[in-house]
């Protein structure tokens, strides 16, 4: 049986987790049960949110930080401090290369980006790292424009 | 010694011939290096009279200064006999003063007639030398316009044979021979078997397998045989390959004769790669 | 004194020898062996391989050689008798195989002679291998092994065998497989819908390791190919877990983990089960390979300006050298089985990622292949040629490329992306 509660926490559960997908500063709102209309929520609120990217971007063959991704990391910091959700940070390397070297450079720039967040204050032990290499590309393309997008930290909550 | 047995006749002969041969060509040395013979010319035969005239009046003198010394009527006689001696003697010289005067003249004479002779024979010389001459020239003229006309209709087939020969060896994929007359024998010999040698995974830079050769004039390869192998067999066998599969030198026959026996009746191949991996 | 007039004569004719003309060659031309494998004498029910067809497969495969195809003979020759060079010469042939195949009491047995057509004489006499109906295929190859070793001299791997991992996009799956050198009689040894890499074999050719991350997460395994018994060896989450090599020994397995801050080598006791850590520097020390005595690691660093170069361990001392020096990058040193050279991947500045053969001795880099973003180089056995993945037509494919680089060969492609391609032992 689904009660109407349930119903509704679950459409609920599923805005929420649309919306930390998506949201800023409004960040601080949603531990709070939103009121009755959920969809009408959704509607009010959805324009109002930021959306912030879950991926950051690197050079060939390095693993600093660009501001562009600062930015980014930034406001998943904000966002980490305050709930207490564990995040997992993939780290992907272009094809060129050797295999297990881009495993390296994988973690090396998921491990930046965790020190990062670590920085910014957000608790080391909400983040796991993870490197896949040149294993799982998004763009199949043998040139920089496909290359440029698989030099990626992914931020999966 | 079992040594000696085996060897002692067959050395003895080897050592008698090498030393004969030393002895040879040492002495031969020797057989060039005769007098030069004297010049011989032909009329020498006039020069001998001069000589017996002056031998004969010193030994008079000396007779007459031992006849002083002795009798005094025996001294008149022997003095008369001495002074028709003397006028004698000197009638004698006198004669033969002209007979050699006759002599001379007649061998100047001689001389005369045989240069004369000469002269003449040489202007006859000259004259049928310059018939024979002129007759040539003839002859040559007419030659040489026929020549000519053979040579331009040669030279137009020539030019265009070559051109074709040109066409031909443009069209040619081995890289061979450009001007045959500019690279050596040995350099086509050698191109020959580059293009077939196949040098095996197992080569490396420095192997060195050095063949003989046994050709024919035409040729043809009769004999390849290892005479140092470079330690990997493979290679070996991919040199003597390489020759084998040649089979004929094309250009070999046209080598003179001369050459060919020093050169290419029997000559080494030495495989040493140098383009290859270390 | 016969003894000093012996030496005097051997000396003369010495002197008379040295006086032949000697002509040097120091090139050649390198044209593939072409030898003729004639359909073997055969009466029976249709077998179920064409052996003579898999010798000519095996040896172009190799690159050494050039098999005439049958519809070029002349004739067919069965017997030694039967042989007319001339017919062989014609079609420029450099050897000549003939052979049978009889059936008794239900075994199979192939004979085989080979013949130097050059020299017109027999290079093999009558050999023979024998084996069951579904055994054909490792006759052939035992043949083709038997007259590549013959003409080389060098041991062949036509019996040898490969795994390489095969990918799938759109669902993503992950396959490890094994197959026979040219490709044939695969199957798989692992299916996934999560990566699979770095797959090694030990020395004795029982056992791979390689990197799975079906639980998430890359961890090693060890996997016994006859019986497919595996177990996982490491378990550090949160870590790499990876670049597993067997050491020549098969008692320790040299591997990555970032458990202590970065990137490391360290070294596994199979038996006691103890890591041991061998690098210590705050870069990227990665893809440990081991030299031929077990003394010793390569492995790869970008601890030079952050530029990845080879280096070279100790394992008694510690002491660690720079191998590398040619190029902006280096990676993946697998040493050859005559330790002379260190197969890499390469890239000079300006160009891509090659295949590239180090000269351990001189430092001289020869780079090997032409094709594209090169990578996973695995070397033969017999040290002769070695294989690697590269792309073509937008697909990963394997090729494979002869040592001195003379030849080159690209393998058919399969239905997914082929990659990291492990060559076995002899067996």
């Amino acid at each position: 049986m689904i009660t109407k509660a349930m119903k509704q926490g679950l459409t609920f559960a599923v805005v929420m987790a649309f919306l930390v997908g998506c949201s800023s500063s409004d960040s601080k709102k949603k531990p709070a049960p939103a009121p009755a209309p959920a969809p009408v929520v959704e509607k009010v609120e959805a324009p109002v949110v930021k959306q912030i990217a879950n991926v950051v971007y690197f050079e060939f063959d390095k693993y600093d930080l660009t501001p562009e991704s600062r930015a980014v990391l930034l406001a998943h910091a904000e966002k980490l401090k305050a709930s207490s959700v564990a995040v997992r940070l993939e780290g992907h390397a272009d094809e060129r290369g050797s295999r297990e070297y881009n495993m390296a450079l994988g973690e090396k720039r998921a491990k930046a980006v965790r020190d990062f967040l670590v920085l910014q204050g957000v608790k080391a032990a909400s983040l796991e790292t993870v490197s896949y290499g040149e294993e799982r590309p998004v763009a199949l393309g043998h040139d920089e424009a496909s290359w440029s997008q698989n030099r990626r930290v992914e931020v999966k909550y | 010694m079992k040594f000696e047995k085996l060897f002692s006749l067959p050395v003895f002969l080897s050592v008698f011939l090498h030393a004969a041969l030393l002895a040879i060509i040492i002495l031969r040395f020797d057989f060039f290096k005769k007098e030069p013979e004297p010049y011989q010319p032909h009329f020498v035969t006039a020069t001998l009279v001069d000589l017996k005239p002056k031998a004969k009046p010193a030994p008079q003198q000396v007779k007459e200064q031992v006849l002083d010394g002795k009798k005094d009527p025996e001294l008149k006689q022997v003095k008369q006999q001495q002074e028709q001696e003397q006028q004698e003697a000197e009638t004698k010289v006198q004669e033969q003063k002209v007979q050699e005067q006759k002599q001379k003249a007649e061998a100047k004479a001689r001389d005369e007639k045989i240069k004369a002779e000469k002269a003449k024979k040489e202007a006859d010389d000259k004259a049928k030398a310059e018939k024979q001459k002129k007759l040539e020239e003839d002859q040559k003229a007419q030659a040489e316009a026929e020549k000519k006309k053979k040579q331009e209709k040669q030279r137009r087939e020539e030019l265009k044979a070559l051109e074709a020969q040109m066409q031909k060896e443009e069209q040619m994929i081995s890289s061979t021979v450009d001007d045959v007359s500019s690279k050596s024998y040995e350099e086509l010999i050698a191109e020959r078997v580059r293009q077939n040698w196949n040098r095996p995974p197992s080569a490396r830079n420095g192997m060195t397998a050095v063949l003989e050769i046994s050709m024919l004039p035409t040729g043809q390869v009769t004999g390849v045989r290892v005479v140092k192998s470079s330690g990997d067999a493979p290679f070996d066998r991919a040199a003597e390959q390489a020759v084998r599969r040649v089979d004929r030198f094309e250009e070999v026959k046209n080598i003179p004769t001369a050459i060919f026996e020093k050169h290419f009746r029997q000559f080494l191949f030495t495989f040493r790669p140098e383009d290859l991996r270390q | 004194m016969k003894r000093f007039v012996l030496l005097f004569i051997v000396l003369l004719t010495g002197y008379a020898q040295a006086q032949l003309t000697n002509i040097t060659i120091s090139k050649g031309v390198d044209n593939p062996t072409r030898i003729a494998v004639v359909p073997f004498n055969y009466s029976g029910p249709k077998l179920a391989e064409d052996i003579p067809e898999i010798i000519r497969n095996d040896l172009n495969f190799s690159g050494q050689f050039e098999s005439i195809s049958v519809d070029k003979m002349i004739s067919y020759p069965q017997s030694e008798g039967e042989i007319r060079y001339r017919d062989w010469k014609m079609i420029n042939a450099e050897y000549l195989l003939i052979g049978g195949i009889t059936l008794q009491s239900g075994r199979y047995i192939a004979t085989y002679e080979l013949f130097d057509v050059a020299q017109q004489k027999r290079v093999l006499i009558k050999n023979s291998v024998e084996g069951s109906d579904a055994q054909l295929r490792d006759m052939a190859h035992r043949i083709s092994d038997k007259v590549y070793e013959t003409i080389t001299g060098i041991r062949g791997i036509f019996s040898t065998k490969i795994v390489y991992v095969e990918a799938f996009q759109k669902p993503a799956k992950y396959r490890l497989m094994l197959s026979d050198v040219d490709g044939a009689r695969s199957r798989a040894l692992l299916e996934s819908k999560q990566p699979i890499l770095s797959p090694v074999w030990s020395a004795d050719g029982t056992r791979i390791a390689y990197v799975s991350f079906e639980t998430n997460d890359p961890f090693i395994y060890v996997q016994n190919i006859a019986t497919g018994r595996r177990e996982q060896v490491t378990n550090f989450k949160g870590s790499l877990n990876g670049a597993p090599a067997f050491s020549p020994d098969g008692q320790k397995l040299a591997l990555v983990l970032s458990k202590d801050g970065n990137p490391e080598i360290y070294v596994l006791d199979l038996a006691t089960r103890v890591f041991t850590r061998v690098t210590n520097h705050f870069a990227i020390d990665t893809e440990p390979s081991w030299t031929a005595d077990g003394s010793g690691i390569f492995f790869t660093s970008d601890r030079a300006a952050s530029k990845a170069q080879i280096y070279k361990v100790t394992l008694a001392t510690g002491q660690t050298e720079r191998v590398t020096f040619d190029g902006e990058y280096n990676a993946r040193g697998r040493v050859s089985p005559d330790g002379k050279s260190l197969i890499v991947v390469n890239r000079r500045e300006g160009d891509t990622y090659h295949i590239a053969a180090l000269d351990l001795k001189s430092g001289n880099l020869r780079v090997l292949t032409e094709t594209n973003l090169d990578e996973s180089p695995s070397i033969a056995p017999n040290g002769a040629m070695l294989m690697y993945a590269t792309s073509s037509g937008g697909k990963g494919i394997l090729a494979a490329v002869s040592l001195d680089a003379r030849t080159k060969v690209k393998l058919p492609s399969k239905q997914g992306d082929v990659r990291e391609p492990a060559w076995s032992p002899f067996f």
